[in-house]
Order: structure tokens, then sequence, then C-alpha cells
């Protein structure tokens, strides 16, 4: 009767009894709900003889021997719990389309007991178990209910089907509500009718709000007789749904604030000819981080492209540290003397220690072990030049075709296991019109190939910086972006993604 | 046959979403490389969609979209960026961008993307 197995395993299984047996005889799936009437664990069961749960030798004889023949129908045997406690099921046989799988379902007899008008026939004793079930079920043709359960007629108020059908509608589909957000199941989606789309998206959670209640759809297609049906089972998700939108709500207003931590795209055209930049959090928030200050005058900047420990929320918290340091450093340096030489090295160093005290990290037994790698970058576009210090952060610099690599120091910054006395290098490079430099953290150059899983490499970023760097950079980021989407194929994100590139813009008169 | 123009500052992006378009049985009646230029041709050519970038010289994706939709507030214009800034995002689609994918894609996505937003009308 059930042509896909697994669809009803998934559907059913925390609420109807039920097992599948192979030709031997052996269990290949059992319900969770059996298995708690039972008191067994699924390796007690998985794999083992059906005859271990009937309880005696005349009831496995008489079941294996004549029920079990190729003939499906309605048994009631006796059963026996792991406590060996004796339960009565009513037992309902069918075979799957192989006709080698028999799917079981059991009824505890005890339960039946009270029903008043004791079911009969194969229909009516799956109408009972429907009955019992929470959730809203329904059978439809596709285009109109042929039968409900209780919980269905409760939901909406209504008497009997035949009431629903003559004053709501012929299907349930009339009943849900539309809704901008969230891709909630309508009537037709894109064009097709609602079922067959859940049908052909089935590793997909299908929702839709009835009565301002949030329902998670399955679909199980069963045939009788030739003709096509459809058991289709509406589980309330409303609760579930509140808390996860309060908590989506606060970290997309999260990702709001730390985006607007990033700088504004004028403040790029001040310094670059030309400029690119990948900021792809892993999460909604992550702990990349990138940003851009204008100093003292308008011919000096300073930019920060820094890997915080960790992603998602505990990586944007670390991201605001780091700002909150970074703004106190831009204002020394603001109320310094202009005549005051900058050392992205030395900055370095204040983050490496103001991470350590401000997260207590200066000794061994601290809680927390947070901090970062990145590069910091100061240009003066006066003389032409750019200092740089990297914390295990490389910075690839293009000048006229050809390609320097500066590696940065081995040391990170603010982790326990950090010196706080570190003193990191500072680079000095003349630039010209010709010159490009490209930043990146880690997320890009680690991440794993959908393949062969190795890391996408500093070699790759190379050989694609010497094959397009004479391309324009709008260019050279699609080159960079689908390479990495290439390699990444459909493997998630290992990290957080940043890289930014700047061709600078020189002062003519200093060259 | 529905017609697109595409703006984008890069001609790479350009020529993968034009391929799209094509592969996708639509038809691309023009390619602009900055928001201005986008703007002007959008105006001449009346196509039925638009794909834009969110980051280009001239004229940003935003400002585009903002203009393009007060000259013609039924125009459908798809963003395509890599841009992932919530605030930008938002504020393209409230200007009246109906959709926004984020590069990089693979161009498969890109045409079923198009094939629904086109049956959907």
């Amino acid at each position: 009767m059930f042509k896909d197995n697994k669809l009803f395993h998934s559907t059913f299984d925390k609420q109807i009894m039920a097992v599948t047996l192979s030709s031997d005889k052996l269990f290949t799936y059992v319900s969770t709900a059996l298995l708690k009437e039972l008191e067994y664990s699924h390796v007690d069961l998985l794999g083992i003889h059906f005859s271990k749960i009937l309880s005696s030798a005349q009831d496995e004889s008489d079941f294996l021997q004549n029920s079990l023949k190729n003939s499906e129908g309605q048994y009631t045997l006796k059963y026996i719990k792991k406590s060996g406690e004796v339960f009565l099921a009513t037992t309902l046989v069918s075979f799957d389309e192989s006709q080698k799988l028999y799917n079981i379902i059991f009824e505890n007899e005890s339960k039946l007991e009270t029903t008043p008008n004791r079911h009969t026939s194969k229909k009516e004793f799956l109408h009972t178990i429907l009955d019992e079930q929470k959730s809203i079920i329904v059978v439809s043709d596709s285009d109109r209910l042929i039968d409900v359960n209780k919980a269905f007629l409760k939901f909406f108020d209504v008497p009997s089907l035949e009431y629903f059908l003559n004053n709501i509608g012929k299907c349930i589909s009339s009943t849900f509500e539309l809704k901008e957000n969230g891709n909630y199941i309508q009537k037709n989606v894109f064009g097709q009718n609602w079922i067959e789309y859940i049908l052909d998206n089935s590793n997909e959670l299908h929702k839709v709000q009835i009565k301002n209640k949030v329902f998670d759809i399955n679909i199980v297609k069963i045939e009788q007789n030739s003709d096509e049906m459809f058991i289709i089972t509406f589980y309330d998700i409303t609760e579930l749904e509140m808390a996860n939108k309060y908590i989506e709500d606060s970290i997309e207003y999260a990702a709001l604030i730390q985006h607007s931590l990033t700088p504004d795209n004028e403040i790029f055209r001040k310094y670059a000819q030309e400029y690119f930049v990948i900021w792809h959090p892993k999460d909604v928030v992550g702990g990349d981080i990138y940003m851009l200050e204008e100093l003292r005058h308008d011919d000096e900047m300073l930019l920060f492209v820094i890997d915080c420990a960790g992603h998602g929320v505990p990586g944007a918290f670390v991201t605001m540290i780091v700002k909150s340091i970074e703004r106190q450093i831009i204002g020394h340096i603001l109320s310094g003397d202009d005549d005051d030489e900058i050392s992205p090295a030395q900055l370095l160093g204040v983050f490496n220690r103001s991470m350590k005290h401000l997260l207590k990290q200066e000794n061994k037994d601290s809680i927390s072990n947070a901090g970062f790698d990145g590069g910091i970058l100061y240009y003066n576009k006066r003389d032409n030049k750019i200092i740089y210090a990297g914390a295990k952060t490389p910075l690839f610099v293009m000048k006229n075709g050809e390609l320097e690599v500066i590696s940065g120091d081995r040391h990170s910054i603010g982790y326990k296991r950090s010196k706080g006395n570190y003193s990191f290098t500072d680079h000095e490079i003349d630039i010209d019109t010709d010159t490009t430099i490209y930043i990146s953290t880690d997320g890009y150059l680690d991440q794993q190939g959908e393949e062969n899983k190795m890391p996408f490499g500093k070699k790759k970023v190379m050989s694609m910086i010497n094959e397009y760097w004479e391309e324009s950079l709008s260019d050279q980021q699609e080159v960079f972006l689908d390479e990495f989407m290439e390699h990444r194929g459909d493997r998630v994100a290992n990290d957080d993604v940043t890289m930014v590139s700047l061709k600078f813009l020189v002062n003519e008169k200093g060259k | 046959m529905a017609s697109f123009l595409i703006i984008d500052d890069s001609k790479l992006a350009r020529k993968k979403q034009i391929q799209s378009v094509i592969d996708a049985g639509y038809k691309v009646v023009g390619e602009a490389e900055n928001g201005q230029v986008g703007f002007d041709m959008y105006k001449e050519l009346n196509p039925d969609f638009v794909t834009m970038d969110i980051e280009m010289p001239e004229l940003n994706g935003i400002e585009t979209t903002k203009k393009i939709i007060e000259f013609d507030p039924d125009a459908k214009i798809i963003v395509v960026s890599s841009v992932m800034n919530k605030a930008s995002i938002t504020e393209v689609l409230n200007a009246g961008a109906i959709f926004h994918l984020k590069k990089p894609f693979k161009s498969e996505l890109l045409q079923k993307h198009l094939v629904r937003i086109i049956n959907k009308g």
C-alpha cells in the first residue's frame, strides 16, 4: 500500500507503531512509537527476527507460516515487551511495491477496547489510527479531500468532512494563508500543484500557515485499486517558528550593526583608482572584519583586514572588541603630532596587548582564548609608499608584472599563547600607478575543495594574480569569486571569507 | 520573448550573465558597464528585465535602481552582486528590485531563477 517506505517512515515514525520486515522476516525498520511501547531500542531489534517480539511459539508459527505468505490482512496477536509484559495488538500487514518487504502496523488492543465502534475493515483500522494522532492528517486525491482525522475537525471547528467540503472548500489548500516572506506553500507553487511540488522537493522543509498557525507538511503517496491518493500530515510548528524568528531577527539586527562597522565605498575611492572587497561571512554575522580609516590629512589612511577567532556570533563579538580598540588607536593618532610616524607593526603590538588585557588572557589559566590574525596597511599618498605588518596574514603586491608576497610575522594577536611583548615587523614598499595589493583572510586561502578536500592555497592565488593582473579589478574580483566557487563546489564554506584589493591612486609629483 | 539589459562593471560578469540569459531562452538587448550608462540604455531600450550589480563606478546599483523605478515604476530589476551588506541589499530591494542573487553563482542557478521569475509574471 505504501509505495515509498522512506517517506512513510519519516512521516509517521513517532506517531504510528510500525515495522518493516525483509523477506526473511528480519527487522529493517522499527518505528520510534513501537520501540517506546515495547521498551526496546533500535539496536535491540534491527536485523533481528520478527519472532523476538511475538509472545508464544503458537503465535509465531501461525503468523509467520500462514499470515505472512503474500497475503495482506489484519490479525490480532500477542506481543511481548522487553520487560516481559504481554500486550495484545491488532496487526495490519501490507507489502511494498516489490512484494519483498512487509510493512506491519500495530495498534494496542487495550486502546481499541474503549472505542465504541470497533473497526472491522482495513480502512476503518487505518482511520482509527489516524484519529488518535494529535497532528492534522488528511487523505486527498490531490484535488479533493477524501478523509480527515479528528484533529482536522477540531482545528477547523467543523462537525464533519462533508460540512467542510460544503462550506469551506474541496481541498485544505483553500485555507492556506498568503505569506509574503518565508517560502510558505500556497495552493500553486511556481505554477505547480502544491502536493506535486512538495513531493518533487521532498528534501526541503515545507511550511504553510492556516488560521495563524504554522505547519510543517509531509506527504505520503499511496495507491489503492490503481488510484493515487495522498496522506498528508500537518505538524504544528508555530512555537518553533516563533522561537526561530526571534533568534533570526536578533541575528539579522546584529548583522546590520556589524555591517555598519565596514567603511563606505567613497573612502576607498579617495585612495584607489580601482578596488574590490569580497566580504562573505560564513553565517549571517562573522568573525572577519575590514576597516579603512582616514588619518590626520586626506593623503594618509590605514587599512585593516582582520580574521577574528571563530565565526558566527562568537566571532562577531570579537570583531566588536577589535573595532573598539581600533577606534582608540585612531583617536590616539589623530590627537598626536602630524609628523609622528605610523608603524603598522607597533599597532599590531597595541592590539596584541589590548586584546590580552581586555579578555584577561595574560595568563594560562584564563577561561577565554580569543584573538585574531590579520594585516594592517598604512598608505601615504605624499611619498607614494605603503607600510605593511601582518600577523599570520600575507600581503600580495603586484607591481609592473612582478608579484611579491610579504608573509607577515608568524605570530597571532591576543591569544593566550601570544607573547604580550612580541615585536611585529614593518615592511615598506614603494608604489606607483601600476601597483595593486591583495590581502586575504585564511577563509579564502584554506577553503577545502569539493573533490580533493585540499585548501585553495596561496599558490593558486599567486597564479591567478599573475594571470589576470592586467585586467580591471572588477574582472579580477569575478575571477577570484568564480575560481573560489569552482574549487569549493557544493561544500559548505569552512570559514568567513574576506579579500580586499586596491590599485592605488598615487601622487604623480612624488613619482 | 523576454528581453534583458545587463548592468555590471565587470565585462566577465556581463559575459556570464548574457550567456545565462541566452541559455534560458531569452534575449539580451543591451549591456552597460556602469549605472549611468545603464539608466540611459534602459530609457532607450525599455527591456522587460534588468540584471544589476551594486558596486559600480559613476552610479552604483542602488542609485541606478532608484532612478529606473522613478522613470518606470513597473521595471523588473534583478540584483546580481557579491555585496553581502544587509543595509545595501535591503536598500536596493526597498528601492524596487524584485530579487537578489549573490555572486558567485552557477550559471544554471541564474537561469533557474530567471525562468521562475518570468513564469511568476
